[in-house]
């Protein structure tokens, strides 16, 4: 019998694959990735309005003190507008704007991604494992989201919430709980037009495992909806906060939340716009940040599109 | 002479539907020997592509056996599978769908090697790669490259390369051709062919293309709707086809040649594989089709040595 | 009626894509009298369908642009109609069929309406004489006429593509173009779509320009052939110069050389090495010197002309007064 032997066939390198072997290494992904999504302009605007609002929730204590500017109430101060002393103005009950958007983008981004994060990593199992073996398990696990899902987001969330009491910790379950459907859906989805390819068959026939099949061949294909869901999906969780807030089921006044100060400002809204204005566009452009940064993600991380 | 190295008995794969059991393999007998290839012919939905997974276990038989030199590999455990992997191969069709878009060449082609952990030195898996990309003539400087840079035919290299990765005694092969150009088609032909002489590999050659099986085939067997309906060594099979499919399909191959003329073309298509009804399942494109091919089960015989026929009829005039 | 019923001089086809040109068709001539078949042979990339969409004049609107050349159909200057009027003559003068019988039919309409949506853009008919033309074309591609109310879904791939050719025909084209009509069916299928299209062709008299890269398809349908590579037209003549001709280009006899062949065993292939070269980057000289097994030095510098004898061409240096002679 023939020796079985690939070696003997090509006997040995090239003297140029040698020298090639020899300078042969990996390419770091991040790299590639990076310089694709440099190219998206609109990534980028993305990502510096994030940067910008990061380093703001990170250094809030830095930049403006916490109890004295953004809690303390100091009624003859009240409803000024904006002006070198106070940038955003104050509000009714005489606390700095700029001082309280600030702080709240502590409160609001932190929730918006805990519950991102929470829902993304429950939606990314049940949705695998419906997608990947299908069948009775992909039915039941369905059939319990689609009941889940009957109920809209909020009222579910203030369902919970008026059941389990006002806490962050329930407003975050609640959240999670009520964003689990649509992202199991769209990473079961992808899941499934992934896995019909050869390429997983191709990996099954060389004999690699199921969980490693879909952690390497099934996930990475399918990610590109399931990272704009998620981005999507933070811009939402976080108006969810802020809607919650302004119908005071969310995070608690005096604690400043984008929300919550919508809420109170509503009496002052015609006299005094900016106190709607400052915190609504925060919202607007956490929420459009997310989004633009998500679709240069998606496109960068696919290396089939050009360098 | 030489012991078959796979062999199936009785083979069979149905799948559920909602309208019936799909008769995708069904009872298929044959056996490929050392350093042979078995070619499989057929049209699309005969079963072809299912019957060279259900070999390999990517698809679960139903019933009946697959011998790996004599060991029912259906009955295999997990551990025993992950071992046979090392030993039975595959090539697949589209060498665009094939690879995972998100991987580089070097990492495809030493995945096997990784999941079976037999090199586990990283420079040596380097050494290994480099060595298995110039055996089936890809470039060392496409290493990094990713499968969307490179054309239909380099890919399928890497797909072969792939295969050859855990030193396979026999590797399925389906339609690995049928997605190239004709130029390309004869290099990665030609390229299995030279492997097969300097390795002694076993080839299931699954196509559609009779000509090309011909060419890399010492047996051939053609399918219809899950049966294996004709079975003999290529030279019979051209020089003294019995089935009146398989003269079918050899009157139907329009060839490059002005004093060719094409056969008798048969009428009707492909009827379902779905709860097929009892007796000869080409009963309803046949011209000589008879009462009794109807009624009667049919019985896969060998007619004259090594030349085995799914057909009542073979033996009158026709 | 002139000689020459559907001609293209001197073709050039660009496609732009980011920044850079893509040369899918460089200044190919043809030409076919009225009722033949011509054959367009080529791999992926030669620039067949690009041809084909050029006399279609169905290019990517912004990425795709006819460069220099002329095609006439009849006596009508393709590249100078309006969009309005070209779009009048489709159906009419030019008609295609695709390739992919699955994806070129509309799957929720039947059957006989989408034949009947044809008639009706271009034929101004009673609604019963279009049902009657209908059934009439049905049954003219082989189908019964009582299918004409059933959904595509229901038809298999050899029938949708009979139905594909039906609405092709619809109109009575002048001048019929296939883009690999046979190539997504089955063998027994595709011979007998091909049977269909050779009687259909003695019957309706129609001009066909049948693109493939099958020579066995070519051998059996066409009465001229022409073989493309890289966006250029190698060798050109009819089928029996093509076929039992003693001279070729060596990229014809690459072709040819790669393929199996039924009725002789060979032990070995002999492809053509290497790959169609970069359409944004075409080499110097001939388009096939890179992979040419024949290559002369003349081959890296000037493109070669055609060399004539009688109706055969043949674009090479080999045979050439410059290089052949003394090669």
């Amino acid at each position: 019998m023939k020796t079985n032997q690939v070696g003997n066939f090509a006997q040995d390198l090239s003297e140029y694959d040698e020298q090639l072997f020899k300078e042969y290494k990996k390419v770091n992904p991040v790299v590639g990735v990076w310089r694709r999504l440099k190219k998206s302009k609109l990534a980028m605007l993305g990502l510096f309005f994030l940067l910008v609002l990061a380093f703001a929730a990170i250094f809030a204590d830095f930049i403006c003190d916490y109890e004295s500017m953004a809690i303390e109430l100091n009624i003859a101060n009240r409803l000024q507008g904006p002006s070198i002393e106070h940038w955003f103005g104050t509000d009714g009950q005489g606390r700095d704007l700029f001082a309280r958007v600030i702080h709240g983008a502590r409160v609001s981004l932190g929730l918006g991604l805990t519950c991102t994060a929470l829902s993304a990593l429950l939606g990314l199992i049940l949705g695998s494992i419906c997608g990947y073996f299908g069948g009775v398990i992909d039915n039941v696990i369905m059939r319990v989201l689609d009941c889940v899902m009957c109920i809209p987001g909020v009222l579910m969330a203030l369902a919970l919430v008026a059941a389990m009491g006002q806490s962050t910790a329930n407003l975050i379950i609640a959240l999670t709980v009520s964003y689990i459907p649509s992202f199991t859906r769209i990473v079961r989805a992808s899941v499934i037009s992934v896995a019909g390819n050869e390429y997983v068959e191709a990996a099954r026939a060389s004999g690699l495992d199921t969980p490693r099949i879909i952690s390497k061949y099934i996930l990475p294909n399918a990610a590109g909806p399931v990272i704009v869901e998620i981005t999507m999906n933070v811009a939402s969780i976080i108006k969810a906060v802020a809607s919650l807030s302004f119908i005071g089921l969310g995070v608690v006044p005096p604690t400043p939340e984008w929300g919550v100060m919508l809420s109170e400002s509503r009496e002052f809204m015609r006299y005094s716009p900016y106190l709607v204005i400052f915190p609504g566009l925060a919202i607007i452009i956490t929420s459009l940040a997310f989004n633009l940064l998500g679709d240069g993600l998606r496109d960068a991380l696919d290396p089939r599109l050009k360098d | 002479m030489n012991r078959p190295l796979i062999q199936t008995v009785n083979l069979k794969k149905y799948f559920n539907t909602p309208r019936g059991k799909l008769h995708a393999v069904d009872n298929i007998n044959l056996s490929i020997n050392r350093g042979q290839t078995l070619g499989v012919v057929g049209e699309s939905g005969c079963g072809k592509s299912t019957l060279g997974r259900v070999l390999l276990r990517l698809v679960e038989a139903t019933g009946g056996q697959v011998l790996y030199n004599g060991e029912d590999i259906l009955q295999y455990n997990a551990k025993q599978v992950k071992k046979m992997r090392a030993k039975m191969q595959m090539i697949f069709q589209d060498p665009y769908a094939s690879l995972n878009p998100r991987m580089t060449v070097s990492e495809i082609i030493a995945e096997p090697i990784r999941i079976l952990g037999t090199i586990t030195d990283s420079r040596e898996l380097n050494r290994k790669v480099f060595r298995l990309m110039s055996t089936v003539g890809l470039a060392g400087r496409l290493v990094n490259a990713y499968p969307h840079e490179l054309d239909g035919g380099r890919r399928q290299r890497i797909g072969v390369a792939r295969a050859l990765a855990v030193d396979p005694e026999f590797i399925v092969c389906d339609e690995p051709v049928s997605a190239l150009d004709v130029s390309i088609q004869a290099q990665i032909l030609n390229l299995l062919m030279d492997l097969q002489d300097e390795m002694g590999l076993t080839y299931m050659f699954i196509t559609h293309d009779l000509s090309v099986v011909r060419h890399i085939s010492n047996n051939i067997a053609v399918m219809y709707l899950g049966q294996c309906v004709e079975l003999c060594s290529a030279e019979e099979l051209f020089r003294n086809p019995l089935h009146p499919y398989t003269r079918a399909l050899l009157a139907a191959i329009p060839e490059p040649d002005l004093n060719h003329r094409m056969g008798e073309i048969i009428k009707g298509e492909l009827t379902s594989p779905i709860a097929p009804p009892a007796g000869c399942r080409f009963a309803n494109r046949c011209k000589h089709c008879a009462d009794e091919c109807l009624r009667q089960e049919l019985s896969f015989s060998e007619v004259t040595p090594g030349h085995f026929v799914m057909c009542k009829r073979y033996s009158d005039d026709i | 009626m002139s000689d020459k019923f559907f001609s293209i001089e001197n073709l050039s086809v660009e496609y732009i894509a980011d920044d850079e040109v893509v040369k899918a068709v460089n200044g190919i001539t043809l030409s076919m009298k009225r009722g033949e078949t011509l054959g367009l042979v080529g791999e992926t990339g030669a620039g067949k369908t690009t041809s084909a969409l050029a006399v279609m004049r169905l290019l990517p609107p912004r990425t795709g642009r006819v460069v220099s050349g002329s095609i006439t159909v009849g006596d009508i200057d393709i590249l100078s109609l309006s969009e309005p009027e070209m779009r009048k003559l489709r159906g009419e003068l030019v008609a295609m069929i695709y390739q992919d019988p699955m994806t070129s039919l509309n799957p929720v309409i039947t059957v006989g309406d989408q034949i009947l949506e044809v008639l009706e853009l271009h034929k101004r008919q009673s609604k019963a004489a279009m049902k009657a033309r209908v059934a009439e074309l049905l049954e003219l591609v082989g189908i019964s006429a009582e299918r004409a109310d059933e959904y595509p879904h229901q038809f298999s791939g050899g029938m949708r593509q009979r139905v594909v050719i039906a609405m092709a025909l619809a109109c009575e084209p002048e001048l019929l173009i296939a883009d690999e009509p046979t190539t997504a069916l089955d063998v027994t299928i595709q011979a007998q779509v091909l049977q269909m299209i050779r009687e259909l062709k003695t019957k309706l008299n129609t001009s066909m320009l049948l693109i493939t890269h099958d020579l066995g398809v070519v051998a059996h349908t066409c009465d001229n052939v022409a073989i493309m590579y890289a966006g250029e037209i190698v060798e050109q003549g009819t089928v029996a110069d093509i076929f039992n001709g003693k001279r070729h280009h060596p990229y014809t006899n690459g072709l040819f050389g790669s393929i199996p062949r039924l009725n002789k065993q060979s032990k070995r292939l002999n492809p053509i090495e290497g790959m169609l070269p970069d359409p944004t980057n075409l080499p110097e000289g001939c388009n096939f010197s890179p992979r040419c097994p024949s290559c002369m030095e003349i081959c890296k510098i000037k493109s070669p002309r055609f060399v004539q004898s009688g109706t055969h061409r043949i674009a090479c240096h080999l045979y050439s007064s410059e290089g052949g002679a003394n090669a």
